[in-house]
This record gives structure tokens, C-alpha cells and sequence, in this order.
């Protein structure tokens, strides 16, 4: 089997749902952005929506997706009784995943900075960064994506059931939403808040914030790595 | 329909991972709450009223744990279609209407009882606390007027739903709608928060027990400067029941597509 059969093999494996939501979520957003006038939003509700969605959106379905990653496979037993280790299978799959999503928000970003609309986050008061920042700014989408790609594999991984990790995921992501006040004032959540960006950060907290999300997802990964050795546990788990 | 009901019922309510979410996310709620938690109270005092605490403490317990709820529902109906037993329960006596309704009412009410446990193993220790056990009663109404009818919705909504699109979109969309359609203050977007339509509402609360608001609170009635306000009306008893009846009506709708659906896909 070549290297193109198998990551042609992991494409289809990925499943439907976490290859196309990332380009429609993409789609919606631009969308919002060429018709948000005429809903009657003003340009800095638009704006901000945008940035919203950049930052939250394609992390929560790369997270969401990371979640489901695990216990797709039908004939899971022979899978795991072969020399190629199912977590490197999982990873390629992952990587799927995650660099779709990561193009997606990628295109997404830049057709925001090619049509001015970065310009526009620049001029909101909480946007913490300059538009000069603009190659930094990409840390507005992927810290988070990161972070939550990561906390939705080492939930599938602990759970062995899509149905808890996904919620898992979806319950932080909320939370997060929901509690963004009480998150942002103390000291340790701030380093770890997933929009720092849309919601406001105070200066200088907002690159170690995005570096302690990357930085805190390498462990989340290490730990799903881990787990994910054990093919008996993977066995034992709940079937989709 | 019984049958299916009392099976799913066990089916679900069985499941580890059911629990362990929920007592995840219960626990992520009381470290963050941590003060208006321990006390119930959010600032519109009451936290040593009956009536009022028990109100709080389903506020603070609607945010979080329909996410739960929802997410943990959605993968019911289009199992069956998935492990290939869809086609052998059609060849069974039993009508498919009675089976969808059963298998609505046994898998919501068994993903409902984490959610009851956690509202009224609370009510318990406030009463163990105060001495009042007339929490017990309001905790009671409440849950059964002011909770279960949003559930109705949201268990219809999440059952159906995957049969239109994959469960980890329908998982993406329902995040993004409990956050927009139920927790969002009305002025920051046109929503459906706060209206007759959102299924985390305070009409019960403050239009049929009659509960008092402090002024300049109220997440009831018109807000200054929102769109949609024709759809917040000011909470009425009569409004009340109407938000338990739209509720109802809605999940009577979404079942009845989803039933639809079945009908038109696997005949």
C-alpha cells in the first residue's frame, strides 16, 4: 500500500461530516460578512461576529471532529490484532481532520484580511491586537483549535465513546461562552479562555494566553497517546 | 410503545458514560458558580426562600446541563438504522409510531434523570440546610412546569435531528444554538433567547408562581432595544402556559416530521 492509498484510505475514513462542515461553516460566515448590511447589522456587529466565528467556530467542529475520531472503524478487532499500531492510524486520521479545519480557517482568515475586514476587528475596542500583528493573528483561530482538537481526542480516548467525548467538548465550549466574565478575571482560566480574542484580553495577556493553550494541549495529547497504546481498553469501549 | 419505552428507558440510563459527563459538567458548573451555588442566589435575593431558591437553582442548572442532555440524546434514533436493527424491529408487531414515541419518552426520560438527581439532590440539601421543606414542593413544580417542558423540546429536537444530517454537525449546531437561541442577553443579536420559543425560559418562574423580580432585573418581557421583542411578552400566568404549550406543540411537530421522514426514507 503506497503512502497516497493510505492517506486516500484516512480521507474517506474521516467520515463525511468533518469534511464538509469545516468548508460550509466557512460558507456561512461569508455570507454573514457579504449580506450582514442588508440584515440591517451594523459593520461593527459584523465585524465582530466574524471574529467570533473565525475564533470559535472551526475549533469547535476540529474538536468535535477529534472526538468522533475513535470507534468509526468496523472490524475494530482485526484492526488492532494488526503490526501497524491503530493509534498511528488514528493520528493520520486526525491529521486529516485537524489540517483541513486549519485550512479552512486559513482561507477564511485571509479572504477577511483581503476584503478589510481585519481592518475593522483592528478598530473594535477589545481586539487586543494591531493589524501589523496580522501573521500573529493567526493564533486566533489555531490556539484554540489546538487546544480543543486535543481535549476532544484525549475524551474519546478516556471515555471510548463519541457520545461523552463530543459532549465533552460541546459542554466546554459552552461553558466557556457562558462564563467568559468570571473566566477572564482569575488568574489561571485566563490562560486557558478559548476566545481571548473576540472577547477582549487585558494587553499583554493575550499571547501567553494563546501560547498556554498551545503549550497545555501538548500534555492533552500526550495523555490520548498514551491511552491509545492500551488496544484492549480500545476494545472494551462503546460501539459508536 | 411501553415496551420500547421501559427499554430504552434501561438502555440508556445504564450507560457509564451518561453519568460520568453529566457529574463532569455538574461539577465544572459548582466551581464556577461556587458562592451563588452553595447559597442560590444570583442577586436577585431569595437564596433563604423556598420559592425563590429553588427558581435559582434551576437557573444555574439550565445553562449547562441541556448541552449534556441534548448531545447524549442524539445518537438514539439513527442507531438503530447504524447497527442494522431498524429494518428487524420493522418486522415486529409493534407500529412504528409507537415505537419512535416510546423510544422518545424512554431515552428523554432516562437522559433526564441525571439532570433530575442533580436539581433535586440540591433541593434536598437546601432543605437539610434551612429546615424548610416546603423547597421540596416548589422544587417539584418547578421541575415538572418551569424544566420539563424545555426538555420535551430539546429531546425531540435532538432525537430527530441526526436523522438530517450527521450527529456531529447536528453536535455543532446544537452548541451554537443553545449559546444563541437560550443564553445570550436579547440586545447583543436578533435571538430567540428570552422569547416564548426558548426552551431555557423564566415564564413559569415569574408568570405562574408568581415569583417577584427585583427592578431593573427582568429577563422577562420586552427588553429595551432588542429586535424580536414582539415574541417577549410580559410573563403573564396566561403567557406561562402558553410558552408550556408551544413547547409541547413543537416537539408534537418535530416528532411528527421526524415520523415523516422514516416513513419516506425506509418504506
Amino acid at each position: 500500500m503506497t503512502a497516497l492509498d493510505l492517506w486516500s484510505h484516512e480521507i474517506r475514513g474521516a467520515g463525511r461530516a468533518a469534511l464538509l462542515a469545516p468548508p460550509a461553516f466557512v460558507l456561512a460566515t461569508l455570507l454573514l460578512a457579504a449580506f450582514g448590511a442588508r440584515l440591517g447589522s451594523r459593520a461593527g456587529t459584523t465585524a465582530w461576529m466574524l471574529l467570533w466565528a473565525v475564533e470559535t467556530g472551526i475549533p469547535l467542529i476540529a474538536g468535535l471532529a477529534a472526538a468522533s475520531v475513535i470507534g468509526r472503524d468496523r472490524a475494530t478487532e482485526l484492526q488492532l490484532s494488526l503490526p501497524a499500531r491503530y493509534r498511528s492510524t488514528v493520528l493520520r486520521r486526525l491529521a486529516v481532520i485537524a489540517g483541513w479545519a486549519a485550512l479552512c480557517a486559513l482561507a477564511l482568515s485571509s479572504l477577511l484580511i483581503v476584503t478589510g475586514w481585519w481592518d475593522v476587528f483592528a478598530a473594535l475596542p477589545a481586539f487586543p491586537l494591531g493589524t501589523a500583528a496580522v501573521p500573529a493573528g493567526q493564533l486566533t483561530w489555531l490556539a484554540p483549535a489546538v487546544w480543543l482538537t486535543a481535549l476532544g481526542l484525549l475524551a474519546a480516548a478516556v471515555f471510548r465513546s463519541t457520545v461523552a467525548a463530543t459532549t465533552t467538548v460541546a459542554v466546554v465550549w459552552v461553558f466557556e461562552q457562558v462564563l467568559s466574565g468570571p473566566l477572564r478575571e482569575s488568574a489561571a482560566p485566563r490562560l486557558l479562555y478559548l476566545s481571548a480574542t473576540a472577547r477582549g484580553a487585558a494587553p499583554g495577556a493575550w499571547l501567553p494566553n494563546r501560547l498556554g493553550l498551545i503549550c497545555t494541549a501538548l500534555p492533552l495529547l500526550g495523555a490520548a497517546w498514551a491511552l491509545l497504546g492500551n488496544t484492549e481498553r480500545i476494545l472494551g469501549g462503546e460501539r459508536g | 410503545m411501553i415496551a420500547a419505552l421501559c427499554y430504552e428507558f434501561r438502555m440508556q440510563v445504564r450507560r457509564p458514560v451518561l453519568w460520568v459527563v453529566y457529574g463532569l459538567t455538574l461539577a465544572a458548573l459548582i466551581a464556577t458558580f461556587g458562592e451563588s451555588y452553595t447559597m442560590l442566589d444570583l442577586g436577585r435575593g431569595g437564596g433563604h426562600d423556598p420559592k425563590a431558591a429553588m427558581v435559582t437553582s434551576a437557573t444555574i442548572t439550565m445553562t449547562l446541563l441541556p448541552i449534556v442532555y441534548g448531545c447524549m440524546l442524539a445518537d438514539r434514533l439513527v442507531r438503530d438504522r447504524r447497527l442494522g436493527v431498524a429494518a428487524i424491529l420493522d418486522a415486529t408487531p409493534s407500529g412504528r409510531t409507537g415505537r419512535l414515541i416510546g423510544k422518545y419518552l424512554g431515552t428523554c426520560a432516562a437522559t433526564a434523570t441525571p439532570f433530575a438527581v442533580a436539581y433535586f439532590g440540591r433541593a434536598v440539601v437546601w432543605v437539610i440546610m434551612e429546615g424548610r421543606p416546603a423547597a421540596l414542593g416548589w422544587s417539584a413544580l418547578m421541575f415538572l412546569l418551569g424544566i420539563v417542558p424545555g426538555l420535551l423540546f430539546l429531546g425531540a429536537l435532538s432525537v430527530a435531528g441526526p436523522l438530517l444530517m450527521p450527529p456531529l454537525l447536528f453536535r455543532v449546531l446544537f452548541a451554537g444554538y443553545w449559546v444563541w437561541g437560550n443564553l445570550i442577553p436579547a440586545t447583543m443579536m436578533p435571538t430567540l433567547s428570552h422569547t416564548v420559543f426558548a426552551a431555557d425560559s423564566d415564564y413559569v418562574p415569574y408568570g405562574l408562581l408568581r415569583l417577584r423580580m427585583p427592578d431593573g432585573m427582568s429577563t422577562t418581557g420586552p427588553w429595551p432595544g432588542a429586535s424580536l421583542n414582539l415574541l417577549r411578552p410580559v410573563a403573564t400566568p396566561s403567557v406561562a402556559l402558553l410558552w408550556i404549550g408551544l413547547m409541547v406543540a413543537l416537539a408534537a411537530a418535530v416528532l411528527s416530521l421526524a415520523r415523516l421522514h422514516t416513513a419516506l426514507t425506509e418504506s
